[in-house]
């Protein structure tokens, strides 16, 4: 699931000229290289993340519900 | 006054011009125009009905002589000039036949037919066909044949575009040298202005000299080294961090190209000098062309001269001149820019147009350049630089990203996300019931996780759903002993309690809301006084930690509770 959202924000990245979205989203890339990044962060911060990159609003539980899923702890060190 | 006609001007011939007095002059040039000319029905008539003056008008046409030239009469006080070209004069005569505004007899019929025969390129071309013309191109000397010109603008318009694009040569001469020479002896000889073409011929020298199959724009052109270079002394870290970053891949254009928009992106234009109108000690600062040594990337404001003086060292070190364009010669006296060839390119670059929105601002949002032009008008070429400037453009936002990414590196988890949070317009606040919905929506749905696991899922979990303070004061999740576990084969077995109050945990505990946590049984709403019992009863007792904490309104230290 988190590679799908790397994907997209690497599109985002690949198109966009504008410097400030080039700065978020290199800063997203950043976020999102830990693959257990959304189990260290606050809830608003994923739900931020998703909506830059992309995902509709009325998607953004489903989709975190995903991304904390029990099954997408891999190797997961505090 | 009497009124003059033709027949009763005074006039005298001479060698090169026809001298008339003013009166004359006005009867000739300026009354009884032929509608959509400039040219007198007088004066036409004066060339057809004057033996003298038809003869030294076939002179002047005869002779390559570009135009007519009036004279003042010697006797007269004023001075009177005008130059009418040839080709002026048989357009009119043209238009003065269409309009029935001639009335031709043989004579003049006769005359006319050798004027226009006079007038045309084809008649130019016989009085020429075994010229050579001698020209310099690219420091080379070349003798070319004018009748192969002609050769090649009578070939019928598809077998001319099928020759330039596909051939290499043309008469033994590199392809855009001939076309060069051909554009530029037509030009230098007036042959546009001054003959009539035909349609195909005026078609093909048209296609030839808008550069369509062939760009010769650079062609001769050559930028000497400003004197004032010499002088000049840039940064060696500027230098270095400009000219380090150039791709061997480049081609030199491109590098060229690069070292523009570097410019753009390190160098500012300076503040003071624009508040103070550019004018006074602040100008005279920058006047000196021995201030740019002093412009560093920390110290990295400018104006626009020094910018095009940076611009032009830096393209010499990659073995292009440049010229700094110079009003009236003296540097720091009004606004510059600066011109130079790469190949066949001619190439413009101004990064300060504007202020506001020129490149010198605009490359570090990555705008659209607007300051580099080519002026070459063949579309390939335009083709070309386009794309260099694309190619060389995303490169350079690729460095920012990679420098960006590099330095990004170096940041704890914490860092990037305060940053991140000051970058984005989507972070919003969750109401806490609905933080709380969520909670229990995802640890109902736990099916893979056994045991310790879960709780140690759940506690992750409310530390990304809740904040400290909540932690410490709206939301609290203990796990305490279960001395009656549903697996009868344990003694004891742990069970979570969670107790949460969106508006802080209640000294009246039965505001709070309670629930217990279980594998078995999921989670359960409990109420405050039930929850008490459990305690009192000694099925529930807190676990021994030093890191206890109570569930609010649970005290460990009551009588009748104690620990597990």
């Amino acid at each position: 699931m988190i590679e799908k959202l790397r994907e997209i924000n690497d599109d985002i990245l690949s198109t966009t000229e504008d410097t400030d979205v080039i700065n978020r989203h290199v800063l997203i890339k950043s976020i999102l290289d830990d693959d257990n990044c959304f189990f260290k962060m606050n809830i608003e911060y994923a739900y931020a993340i998703l909506r830059d990159i992309g995902i509709p609003e009325n998607e953004l539980k489903y989709i975190y519900m995903k991304l904390i899923d029990e099954k997408e702890l891999k190797n997961f060190n505090e | 006054m009497e009124t003059l006609n033709v027949n009763t001007i005074d006039y005298i011939i001479t060698e090169d011009s026809l001298c008339i007095s003013s009166d004359t002059y006005d009867f000739l040039k300026s009354e009884n125009l032929v509608p959509g000319t400039s040219i007198s029905l007088n004066f036409l008539n004066l060339i057809l009905e004057k033996e003298d003056i038809y003869s030294y008008v076939l002179k002047i046409f005869s002779k390559d002589k570009k135009n007519f030239v009036f004279r003042c009469n010697p006797n007269s006080p004023l001075e009177l000039r005008s130059f009418v070209s040839k080709l002026k004069i048989y357009e009119a005569y043209e238009k003065a036949i269409k309009l029935n505004l001639i009335t031709f007899n043989e004579k003049k019929k006769e005359r006319f037919k050798i004027l226009k025969e006079m007038s045309s390129l084809e008649f130019y071309e016989k009085c020429h066909e075994k010229d050579i013309y001698s020209v310099d191109i690219e420091d080379v000397n070349y003798d070319i044949n004018v009748r192969d010109f002609f050769s090649l603008l009578k070939m019928d318009f598809l077998s001319l575009a099928l020759k330039l694009e596909k051939e290499i040569e043309l008469y033994g001469i590199k392809k855009e040298y001939f076309l060069y020479a051909l554009k530029r002896y037509f030009a230098s000889n007036f042959l546009e202005t001054s003959y009539i073409f035909s349609s195909y011929i005026h078609h093909n020298y048209t296609t030839i000299k808008r550069d369509v199959y062939a760009d010769t724009k650079a062609i001769n052109v050559f930028y000497k080294k400003d004197e004032l270079l010499d002088e000049l002394e840039v940064d060696s870290e500027l230098e270095e961090f400009i000219l380090n970053g150039l791709d061997s891949s480049f081609s030199l254009l491109e590098k060229a190209i690069y070292i523009y928009l570097k410019l753009c992106k390190v160098l500012t234009y300076d503040a003071e000098f624009f508040a103070a109108s550019q004018k006074g000690k602040v100008a005279l600062n920058h006047k000196n062309i021995k201030h740019i040594k002093e412009i560093t990337l920390e110290n990295n404001s400018v104006v626009c001269y020094e910018f095009c003086a940076i611009f032009s060292y830096l393209l010499s070190k990659i073995g292009i001149t440049s010229n700094i364009i110079l009003k009236d010669g003296v540097y720091g006296k009004k606004h510059l820019n600066i011109e130079f060839r790469v190949g066949k390119f001619i190439v413009l670059a101004d990064s300060t147009n504007s202020l506001f929105f020129g490149d010198l601002f605009g490359v570090k949002l990555n705008k659209p350049i607007n300051g580099l032009m080519c002026f070459n008008i063949n579309y390939n070429s335009q083709k070309e630089f386009k794309r260099a400037l694309a190619n060389v453009y995303d490169r350079i936002m690729q460095e920012d990203i990679e420098n960006y990414e590099n330095f990004l590196n170096g940041c704890t988890l914490d860092d990037l996300l305060g940053n991140y949070k000051i970058l984005t317009n989507n972070y919003k606040e969750i109401p806490f019931d609905e933080r709380v919905e969520i909670l229990f929506e995802k640890v109902k749905s736990i099916k893979w996780l056994k045991g310790m696991d879960i709780y140690s899922y759940i506690k992750l979990l409310g530390k990304n759903f809740f904040s400290t303070e909540e932690l410490k004061n709206n939301v609290n999740f203990v796990l305490v002993a279960n001395k009656k576990p549903k697996d009868v084969s344990k003694e004891v077995m742990p069970v979570g309690v969670l107790c949460f109050n969106p508006n802080g945990f209640s000294s009246k505990h039965y505001e709070n809301n309670y629930y217990t946590y279980s594998p078995e049984d999921g989670a359960k709403p409990i109420s405050y006084y039930t929850l008490v019992e459990m305690f009192e009863k000694h099925e529930y007792e807190y676990i021994e930690s030093k890191d206890l904490i109570e569930i609010p309104g649970v005290s460990v230290y009551k009588e009748g509770r104690g620990l597990a």
